[in-house]
């Protein structure tokens, strides 16, 4: 039969694509209505009295089968309008969401032959990953026979760039050489570093991004004049890299990594490492290969590296993994939705169907012959399937228009994210599989007998006591509830994090980022001196209650200096937040003081003194004062021998990032570790109102101490509230489709109660007529209606906690199977269907008895 | 339908494509059979007895060993010339009562 069919193929192609679209055509409606009249073949022979009518002339007659549907569907445009709509919502937002979970999480990265790319790190004792040293990358590179070509580069770090049009701070990253030729990315000006300026001393070079070269250097056609004074060093621009190129991190400049002459040591884990397989290397070859690189480096270097192996991963992975969870979880709520909608349409077509079966009957005992009647079904749902999917994709294309706008920026790839044909294709295929199973229904049945009386008959149960009719709904309430408490569980955390306490005050504070350039600052009594002053102006500006200085904010975990050592000879091998302060910032942060007192300001240059919190006091002095213990803070510099002394202590500083539970940490003043402030510090400014009226000013006063410094002034409550739009984002997106899902479950309902309450309107007419109540008519639709639901709500609930694993890794302080919220589901998916089965009940209740006795 | 199939087969042993392509020339159109209901037609066929799948002819089997051939029996033989009888008495008798017009012949 194939070979048929390709011959048909072969000569409607030869007469152009519309002939050909027409032969599919035909010929999926002949193979199912062939198949379907197969089945009713031995029913036919039962009854079959005269012979078979001649099959008639069946030229164009698809065009009107269709023509004819799309005039059944008008007729009742409020069954097609819900009907279509809900295949739409269905179809257009999972595509939609498929679309993006393909994008980000399945499609491989931009760049050519992505699927090569490979992210190395050191690999320790404990099977802990550790970013790579320079050395031990340089090792691996040289001596792999896994990559054709390796490279490294760092994290973005903050650098000022003292250039047009006025300092500012930019990430910059440093990369090794071939950097660029491994991903295979050319800048789209300019070119990318040559060899020589690989090398320790060369003149320095700079590539920026095409945001940078856009606006701080104004789209300058001719580069070969651009310089920029970075690091204390002038780089000129010899590039420009695409828009949209972007790799772990968004930085504007890059520079030659090599160049700088820095390169730490051994042991240091600061670079990231990327790599290109050769063609036919597997993951795991390349692992191997890279251990026994590292085994050798552990024999010729001992104790200089922790690192005993490699870890080799894809670049793909790494990119992508923090999104995965959230989006697979998303996608999971697309698909219940979806699934929603399919059953919606199912029992709408099936209600019809049943509706019909009379009108069928009537034509198949009139003489019209089964495959005709099927092909016309077959049209109808046809055309329904063909409608729902062009809606859909109209809807999906929207949604994703929406989502793109509203995704958080740090989504990876976002900008990537575009509509699927193949998420269309599967969404699509879904619906039509239902419409087309029940849109077949009548047929199928056979003439006037069997499931389709038993459907529609006023019999002792009723219709809607049919087990079917009960599933349906059961299904689409479980699947309701499920996703409910999922959402609900998500929006608890959200507020769990939302409202936890910090332990510092988010309100009213108002930030001012600075760094003191390499070149102009080279002393640490130089930066000493800037904070001084900048403290001062900055407590001087009218409405600032206090001022203090920090080098990280508490949403950190600020610096880890490693080891420490108290007085008593103890030596701590767990790292500990270190952060540079001054006197004044406990109180700008609200940070309570708890013992003692904050740092002396000015604090004397030979002080040494060191505030700690209230976990390193109980960590380390359990039940004692904390109060004048010593200890020695390593800061790998001169300070390391110096004895610190504790004279006060404050309490917990938290934030739902970092690791739960408490943290030891330990304050030390500017003065005595100028440096590490000089890097990158924050002005805080506890202000009286609202901080927002006072940044202008705080951002000139702080100019006007040193030109030269960039200074980005924000507020406390912003950067916080950077973390949380993530969160923010995937709520809103889950929160639809849980809202979607209880609006089109009810909608289902209500169809299959209003359906149940039409059909046996005969019985009810009856027993009215008999005496019966119609409260007790009303109550007891809705008491099936209910138990339907009540079984699918359980099986939902059990769904759930079968499922609450999934959501482990995403919750914050919730447990998963959270009382409260598991009853506020279920409660509202039975208001939901309360509702929807009230106004149906409500019908019932006002049949007329006379009027419903006397029809036929 | 199935009488023009007979017939086709008639004429010799054809797979399914010809089958349709000379049936479609035969009735000018009137007749454009699909894959599922010829193959369907020709099982029915088959049940009865009149019409028999071979291997089709040696020259062209080893081109296309997936095209299945079909060709008539004896007994189908029989039933094609029974059918045309049948219809051409009905002529006959269509003629005497005038219904059939000049240009049938």
């Amino acid at each position: 039969m194939e070979q048929t069919f390709a011959d048909l193929c072969a000569e409607a192609r030869g007469r152009g694509p519309a002939r050909l679209a027409v032969l599919w055509a035909r010929v999926v409606q002949d193979a199912l209505v062939q198949g379907a009249g197969a089945r009713l073949a031995s029913r036919r022979r039962a009854w079959r009295t005269a012979p078979r009518p001649r099959k008639e002339a069946r030229t164009m007659s698809f065009a009107i089968d269709a023509r004819h549907a799309l005039r059944t569907l008008r007729m009742r445009p409020a069954f097609t309008a819900v009907a279509l709509s809900t295949l739409a919502l269905g179809i257009g937002s999972s595509a939609a969401m498929f679309s993006v979970v393909d994008t980000i999480l399945v499609r491989s990265l931009p760049y050519p032959e992505a699927e090569e790319l490979m992210l190395v790190m050191e690999a320790g004792e404990g099977a802990e990953s550790m970013w790579p040293s320079f050395q031990n990358f340089v090792d691996w590179r040289d001596g792999t026979g896994a990559f054709e070509t390796m490279a490294a580069f760092t994290f973005p770090a903050s650098v000022t760039v003292l250039g047009p049009p006025e300092p500012s701070r930019v990430e910059a990253v440093g990369v090794t050489r071939g950097f660029f030729e491994l991903l295979g990315v050319r800048p789209e000006r300019g070119r990318s570093f040559g060899a020589w300026e690989h090398r320790a001393g060369a003149t320095r070079a700079a590539v920026v991004s095409h945001g940078f070269w856009r606006e701080n250097l104004a789209g300058a056609q001719d580069l070969s004049s651009v310089v920029l004074e970075m690091g204390g060093e002038a780089h000129s621009v010899v590039g420009v890299m695409p828009a949209g190129f972007r790799l772990l991190g968004d930085p504007e400049v890059w520079y030659a990594l090599e160049a700088t002459g820095q390169t730490s040591v051994r042991g240091a884990h600061w670079l990231r490492a990327v790599g290109r397989l050769r063609d036919g290397v597997s993951v795991a070859e390349a692992d191997r290969d890279l251990d026994r690189i590292t085994e050798r480096i552990q024999q010729a270097y001992v104790g200089e590296t922790q690192a005993v192996g490699a870890h080799v991963q894809p670049l793909r992975e790494v990119v992508t993994g923090a999104a995965r969870k959230p989006l697979l979880l998303l996608m999971g709520a697309a698909l219940l939705v979806l699934l929603v909608a399919c059953t919606n349409v199912s029992s709408m077509l099936l209600a019809r169907a049943a509706r019909r079966q009379g009108e069928v009957s009537v034509r198949a005992a009139l003489g019209a012959s089964r495959s005709r009647i099927v092909r016309q079904l077959l049209s109808e749902s046809l055309v329904m399937a063909a409608l729902g999917g062009v809606a859909g994709t109209a809807v999906a294309y929207a949604a994703l228009r929406v989502l793109i706008a509203v995704a958080p920026a740090s989504l990876p790839r976002l900008d990537e994210v575009t509509l699927d044909p193949r998420a269309l294709l599967f969404t699509a295929a879904v619906s039509l599989a239902s419409v087309l199973a029940f849109g077949l229904a009548p047929a199928l049945w056979g003439a006037g007998r069997g499931t389709a009386q038993r459907l529609r008959s006023a019999g002792a149960g009723g219709v809607s006591s049919h087990p079917l009719w009960r599933g349906l709904v059961a299904l689409e309430a479980a699947l309701a509830v499920l996703l409910l408490v999922g959402t609900g569980l998500l929006l608890r955390s959200f507020a769990n994090i939302v409202g936890a306490d910090t332990g510092f005050a988010a309100e009213g504070v108002a930030l001012a980022e600075v760094s003191l350039p390499a070149g102009r600052y080279g002393s640490e009594q130089d930066m000493a001196r800037f904070f001084r002053l900048a403290l001062a102006e900055v407590e001087s500006l009218p409405g600032v209650e206090r001022a203090g200085l920090v080098t990280w904010l508490p949403i950190d975990s600020g610096n880890y200096l490693g080891p420490f050592e108290l007085e008593d000879g103890r030596r701590t091998e767990e790292a500990v937040g270190y952060r540079v302060a001054s006197g004044g910032y406990f109180e700008a942060m609200g940070i309570e003081l708890l013992a003692g007192r904050s740092f002396d300001e000015p604090a004397a240059p030979g002080g040494h003194e060191v505030v700690v919190n209230r976990s390193l006091a109980e960590r380390y002095w359990p039940g004692e004062n904390p109060l004048g213990r010593r200890m020695r803070a390593p800061g790998m510099d001169a300070h390391n021998d110096e004895w610190l002394t504790v004279v006060g202590m404050v309490g917990e500083a938290r934030h739902w990032r970092r690791a739960p539970g408490s943290q030891p940490e330990y304050y030390v003043h500017y003065a005595q570790r100028a440096y590490h402030a000089g890097s990158n510090a924050y002005l805080v400014a506890r202000t009286e109102g609202r901080p927002e009226p006072l940044l202008g000013a705080l951002r000139s006063r702080l100019r006007a101490v040193d030109a030269n410094v960039p200074v980005r002034v924000s507020t406390l409550a912003s950067e916080l509230e950077g973390d949380l739009v993530d969160r923010r984002f995937a709520l809103l997106l889950l929160s639809s489709f849980a809202v979607l899902a209880l609006v089109l479950t009810s909608v289902g309902i209500y169809g299959v109660v209003a359906f149940a309450v039409a059909a046996r309107a005969r019985e009810m007419g009856i027993r009215l007529s008999l005496g019966a109540s119609r409260a007790r008519l009303r109550i007891e639709v809705l008491m099936r209606s209910l138990t339907s639901v009540a079984a699918g709500l359980a099986a939902g609930l059990a769904l759930a906690l079968g499922l609450s694993r999934l959501l482990r890794g995403l919750l914050y302080e919730v447990p998963a199977t959270d009382v409260a919220t598991l009853s506020a589901a279920v409660a509202t998916v039975l208001a939901a269907a309360l509702l929807a089965s009230w106004i149906p009940a409500e019908r019932a209740g006002r049949v007329d008895p006379a009027a419903i006795v006397r029809e036929p | 339908m199935e009488l023009q199939i007979l017939l086709v087969l008639a004429e010799g042993e054809a797979h399914g494509y010809h089958v349709i392509r000379r049936t479609r020339e035969r009735t000018e159109g009137a007749v454009d059979l699909l894959p599922g209901t010829l193959y369907r037609a020709l099982q029915r066929l088959e049940a009865q007895g009149w019409v028999r799948r071979t291997e089709g002819p040696l020259e062209v089997e080893l081109e296309d060993p997936r095209r299945r051939y079909y060709v008539l029996t004896e007994p189908g033989r029989r039933v094609v010339a029974a059918e045309l009888r049948r219809l051409d008495h009905l002529v006959r008798v269509g003629r005497e009562l005038d219904l059939l017009g000049p240009e049938t012949v």
